[in-house]
């Protein structure tokens, strides 16, 4: 159950960035007020996985699947091509930071300090 | 004696004369990356910084009952996520996300380690260095 939740706010994650992103600088009023709905209900996701899955892993399950999401489907659309390059270089950023959480201690102060439901 | 003073004064001032040039030159390096700096990937890196600043006033807020990290968590939240909603105006947004989330994650653990709360090992420091290379790389082709 834990894990479903933490998938379904990882997706949520790349709904609220792909909705910031068509925004336009949060001035449309749809994508704003989309982003503002799924950009908490995701963090309140996060935090109910969190209690049963350890936060590093939790964290790095969703930063990294919330990137991959965001940036595959904005070139499924078309709005963002990707070329060999760009997935090389997205593909160290998504890896290294989910490394980065997965490499945090249980009960370390970075892990705890994005837990929004302490 | 007044001969060894000599060269050791004349040691001491080749060493600082060594130290203003790299002063000199690596203040050349820095305005060069500024003025060269686009304003979108700049106000995108500051709102990375502001994601970790974020993360961490809320971990000391105690759950937002502490109200000086509590403040500062909430201002630092919406310059957070105005900064990256105006970099998405020209940054395509996959790149833009990524970016952001990753400078928030870097430096949130690397406050951690400077701090002692996490340890500092060569696996997180080669982490860390891949996350900027990569953002560098991205900015390159993009």
């Amino acid at each position: 159950m834990a894990w479903t939740i933490l998938l379904v706010s990882a997706v949520l994650e790349a709904v609220w960035a792909t909705a910031l992103g068509a925004s336009d600088g949060l001035s449309r009023p749809v994508p704003t007020v989309v982003f503002v709905v799924f950009s908490v209900l995701s963090l309140v996701g996060l935090g109910q996985a969190m209690r049963t899955i350890p936060t590093g892993t939790a964290y790095a399950v969703w930063t990294g699947l919330g990137a991959v999401l965001t940036v595959a489907w904005a070139a499924v659309t078309g709005a963002e091509p990707l070329t060999p390059l760009k997935v090389l270089f997205l593909v160290g950023i998504v890896g290294c930071a989910a490394g980065l959480k997965l490499t945090t201690p249980a009960g370390a102060e970075a892990a705890e300090a994005v837990d929004p439901v302490p | 004696m007044d001969w060894t003073i000599l060269i050791a004064s004349g040691v001491l001032e080749a060493q600082w004369a060594s130290v203003d040039w790299t002063i000199l030159i690596a203040s050349g390096v820095l305005e060069a990356v500024w003025a060269s700096a686009p304003v979108d990937w700049t106000i995108l890196i500051a709102s990375g910084v502001l994601e970790a600043v974020w993360a961490s006033a809320l971990g000391a807020s105690r759950g937002l009952r502490r109200p000086l990290p509590t403040l500062v968590f909430l201002v630092a939240t919406v310059l957070s996520v105005w900064g990256l909603a105006v970099a998405m105006q020209t940054i395509p947004t996959g790149t833009a996300y990524a970016v952001w989330t990753a400078t928030g994650a870097s430096l949130t653990v690397l406050w951690a380690m400077a701090r002692g709360t996490e340890p500092t090992t060569l696996t997180r420091v080669l982490l860390l260095l891949g996350i900027v290379a990569s953002v560098v790389g991205l900015k390159v082709v993009s």
